[in-house]
């Protein structure tokens, strides 16, 4: 009897972080490979070749556990309402992918993230994208300049950030259309990490960034619950050992080096302006940005015991990672 | 059973399902589902449904389909076409088969109005028929002419089978309208000069008409300044950055619709059936592409488009001579099966094959569009011409497909050019991005 | 018997008509949102939120449609080679198997409405709007669809036994023609 086969379907281009055989997945794949002997093999089928369900975001989580595919790349946000506590990271609240999935793992691990103990699925990973910050057709240098402006946001938490920050959240523009819509001028910007810039054509489209961290997404690695129930005791071992925190960091400290690499590559374009606010500008960003979270803290007390936690943790996570 | 046994079993069972008259979007649900029941589980194949019924309905991309079809019943319901045609005329109309051009241009115009080809000639022929009869058109060649002049409904954006297209390869709708826009120029040269050089060899048959002075030129344009208004928004507010392809068509039906009412009237039992017309039509295209959806499944984890791969390469042919192959058995299966189910069948696994040797995917969305408009109007099964047949019941069928030949000549010349310089549909694209 | 049928597909003309105003309603909300967006930098708030809807809405309202008037893509080999009885049977051979497909469908999205109640799915920014109910309606049109298929295959297996004329099998709007073309 041969190696059983686990389908990594995703509709994530191939060649990218989270699909070539050196990235995230790749990695992961080939460590539980080794670790299992044989037993198991991962076939990674990037660029939604499953139907319509196959290129729907909404859709991968189901894709899993209706066992259509047995790992998937999902994004919580896109099936709103079964993880309602991942919107504390669409908040401006971590530096990084590192420190932002770290707290993550660990607040799932106490229990706090709601939707993340359905048995139906086993969690491979949970992400938090490295932050999103401004990228613009045309130049601003401080939050006056955002007056007037209508930016691409997708999830409720970025439009309440642009808003507080004076310019026109645009949703009925999706990320997909959202490099059309810039260099058309529908909209004139949008928030994205550098890596989306990148990924989703936006750097085609803009030429000026602020680097603000205006919030984040997060992610799940999920893998079908009955698929990894059915592998012999040996494999699951081998899941095991590279999944859940292991992966967690695993994945954070390499989107971070892809991010920073994208980074830089923007910042060394000669045609592109990346500024970094002074300090006393920075603030107002931050001021006006700090009422959305207050908003969302006093929204209920679900969210005030969530963010408590959360600061705990981070601070935990950020003294290990050796940040401020 | 071995992957290539359920990969036979699959292909066969499709083909048989089709002959034995199940629709075609049907056939290929169950044969896929079926395949990939075979190869992955039975609950997977079955929850599969679900989760394609619902990704599909809630597809932002395929809910331009019903909105240009609204578009285009109510642009011509509301006789939009005539303005065009007239407009076309004062300006062409004195040279020799002046009116067969103006009914080309017609047709181009009033495509840039709708998303359909049969739609495009079901209107124009209300306008375009009596008056290329009463200036004393054969009436074969002037049926053929709006037959043929039809299929550029589909290559002029909006076009409901690029947006299929552009779902099921997933590329941006408005990518593939910009990359159509040259190839539909080019199609109204190459069937205008077709008109000037057979006006040539039967000089009795294509009498010009009257040259118009300057004022009623004017007056033409005046006339048909609300089209050109509309037409120039919806096209003009796409390539020129106002709208995403959702807005230009939600634009487009708000107007049209107005003018439905401006120059008609709300009558209950008309709107009624464009309503009725545009709700089955959009229905019949959802039924279709989730069945090419769920054929895909299939096709993917059976690993089709591997061996379709691996048995091309080893036939050591020239890409070109490939792409040729594979366009003269899309245009033969067309005389007797159907362009569009041969597209979307073949899809998957082409599609990745085409990609591998560097070709752009807007260009093969056009080079497939190309051939289907060939195949709209080729011998023995052109759907416009039997359309165009049933409208005018005296002309014979044979007869009608004489008066494509021309045509058929210059569009098989375009489709050639298209192969061999895909920059006829990537240049204008990569140009404006 | 008859005027049940006759009911049953008027109902589904209606079922459209609602479904596209719907989507006409909203090609007017899109209007002003751009007008909105860009003449006084203020959007339809959460119009993309309920335009998701709407177009879940209005396909699942459009698909009864094509099935009773009978408006599928379909290559008829037959039409003109059998006699109208038997040619009536093998149209009666694919509505039964295009009902088994319609049931199926029916059900996964019964199932997918569950799913939506069970993980309390909302819109992604009206949050108090749960997701389920919509899909519930979807999940009816899709039984409906599956009724009009059961009539059609009534239809066409009277008209096989001989108990109806053969010109009467199809509604009156499948003669013409529709394509996606
Ligand atoms: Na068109
Ligand atoms: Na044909």
């Amino acid at each position: 009897q041969g190696p059983v086969t686990l389908r990594y379907a995703t509709f994530l281009p191939p060649g990218g972080l989270f699909t070539k055989d050196d990235g995230v997945m790749g990695r992961w794949a080939k460590s539980v490979e080794e670790a299992s002997g044989g037993e198991v093999k991962i076939q990674i089928l990037p660029g939604g070749t499953l139907g319509a369900a196959g290129r729907n975001p909404g859709a991968q989580l189901k894709l899993v556990t209706d066992g259509i595919a047995d790992i998937a790349f999902v994004i919580p946000s896109t099936t709103p309402g079964r993880f309602p506590d991942d919107n504390l990271f669409g908040l401006p609240v971590s530096d990084s992918a590192a420190e932002g999935s770290l707290t993550f793992w660990k607040l799932h691990e106490q229990g706090l993230m709601r939707g993340y103990d359905d048995k139906s699925f086993y969690i491979i990973g949970l992400l938090v994208n490295p932050p999103n910050v401004l990228h613009t057709k045309g130049p601003v240098k401080k939050v006056e300049d955002l007056r007037g402006l209508r930016l691409q946001a997708s999830g409720a938490e970025q439009q309440e950030l642009i808003r507080a920050l004076g310019a026109t959240p645009v949703g009925t523009v999706s990320v997909r259309e959202a490099a059309e819509a810039i260099s058309r001028g529908v909209v004139d910007g949008t928030p994205k990490d550098w890596l989306a810039l990148h990924s989703f054509r936006i750097a085609d489209a803009t030429a000026h960034h602020v680097n603000i961290p205006m919030g984040a997404s997060t992610i799940m690695f999920a893998l079908n619950r009955a698929k990894y129930d059915s592998l012999s005791p040996k494999a699951r071992a081998a899941i095991d050992r590279f999944s859940g925190e292991p992966f967690v960091r695993m994945a954070g400290k390499l989107f971070d080096e892809y991010t920073d690499a994208k980074h830089k590559e923007t910042v060394d374009d000669k045609k592109r302006q990346v500024i970094t606010l002074p300090p006393e500008e920075r603030a107002r960003w931050d001021k006006a940005m700090g009422t959305v979270v207050q908003d969302w803290r006093q929204r209920d007390a679900t969210n005030e015991r969530l963010w408590q936690a959360f600061t705990k943790t981070r601070a935990q996570v950020r003294g290990e990672l050796g940040m401020k | 059973m071995s992957s290539t046994t359920i990969i036979l079993f699959g292909f066969v069972g499709l083909f048989a399902l089709i002959l034995l008259q199940v629709p075609i979007g049907v056939a290929m649900m169950v044969s896929g589902a079926a395949g990939f029941a075979a190869i992955v589980g039975v609950q997977p194949a079955l929850s599969m449904f679900g989760g394609e019924v619902a990704s599909s309905f809630a597809s932002a991309d395929l809910a331009l389909i019903p909105i240009f079809l609204l578009m285009g019943n109510f642009a011509s319901a509301a006789g939009l076409s005539t303005d065009l045609y007239r407009l076309a005329d004062a300006f062409v109309g004195h040279r020799r088969g002046g009116l067969a051009l103006a009914t080309l241009g017609g047709c181009a115009g009033f495509g840039a109005l709708c998303g359909s080809s049969l739609a495009t000639v079901g209107t124009m022929h209300r306008v375009a028929y009596p008056e290329m009869l009463a200036r004393g058109y054969p009436p074969h060649f002037a049926a053929g002419t709006i037959a043929v002049g039809g299929t550029l409904g589909i290559l002029v954006p909006p076009s409901i089978i690029l947006v299929v297209y552009s779902v099921l390869a997933e590329t941006f709708v408005i990518d593939l309208y910009i990359a159509a826009l040259l190839p539909a120029l080019m199609a109204v040269a190459f069937y205008g000069a077709a008109v000037v050089l057979y006006g040539m060899t039967r000089r009795a048959a294509m009498p010009a008409g009257p040259r118009l002075s300057g004022a009623e030129r004017l007056e033409a344009v005046r006339q048909s300044l609300f089209v050109i208004a509309l037409a120039g928004l919806v096209i003009g507010g796409i390539y020129a950055g106002v709208f995403t392809a959702l807005e230009a068509a939600s634009v487009g039906a708000v107007l049209s619709f107005a003018a439905y009412l401006w120059r008609r009237g709300w009558r209950r039992a008309e709107a009624f059936k464009l309503i009725g017309d545009t709700a089955s039509v959009t229905g019949m295209i959802y039924v279709m592409v989730i069945g090419a959806s769920a054929f895909n499944y299939f096709v993917t984890v059976s690993g089709v488009a591997d061996l379709f791969m691996a048995a091309v390469n080893a036939t050591h042919l020239p890409p070109w001579g490939v792409i040729a192959l594979i366009l003269v058995v899309y245009i033969v299966l067309g005389a007797f099966f159907d362009e569009v189910a041969t597209m979307l069948i073949t899809l998957p696994f082409v599609l990745p094959l085409i990609v591998s040797w560097g070709y752009d995917p807007l260009w093969w969305g056009i080079v497939n569009v190309t051939v289907i408009m060939i195949g709209l109007f080729c011998p023995p099964i052109g759907l416009n011409v039997m359309v165009m047949h049933g409208l005018v019941r005296d002309v014979p069928l044979r007869r009608m497909y004489l008066g494509v030949l021309p045509f058929l000549l210059a569009d098989f010349l375009r489709l050639g050019l298209l192969v061999a310089f895909p920059l006829i549909a990537t240049w204008l694209p990569a140009a404006l991005r | 018997m008859n005027t049940i049928d006759a009911a049953l597909r008027r109902f589904a003309y209606l079922l459209a008509a609602a479904g596209l105003c719907l989507l006409f309603l909203n090609a007017i909300a899109t209007v002003l949102d751009v007008l909105g967006r860009t003449l006084f930098a203020t959007p339809i708030d959460r119009l993309s939120d309920v335009s998701g809807l709407i177009y879940i809405l209005a396909a699942a309202c459009c698909v009864p449609a094509a099935t009773a008037q009978m408006r599928h893509i379909t290559i008829k080999p037959f039409e003109e080679r059998l006699a109208p009885r038997p040619y009536a049977a093998l149209e009666g051979l694919a509505a039964l198997l295009k009902l088994a497909v319609w049931a199926v469908l029916a059900w996964q999205l019964w199932a997918h409405a569950a799913e939506m109640e069970a993980t309390h799915q909302t819109l992604s920014q009206l949050r108090g709007v749960r997701v389920a109910p919509f899909w519930t309606f979807v999940a009816l049109a899709m039984s409906f669809n599956a009724l009009l298929e059961a009539l059609n295959l009534l239809r066409f297996t009277r008209v096989a036994l001989g108990a109806m004329p053969p010109d009467t099998a199809a509604p009156a709007e499948s003669a013409e023609p529709a394509n996606m073309l």
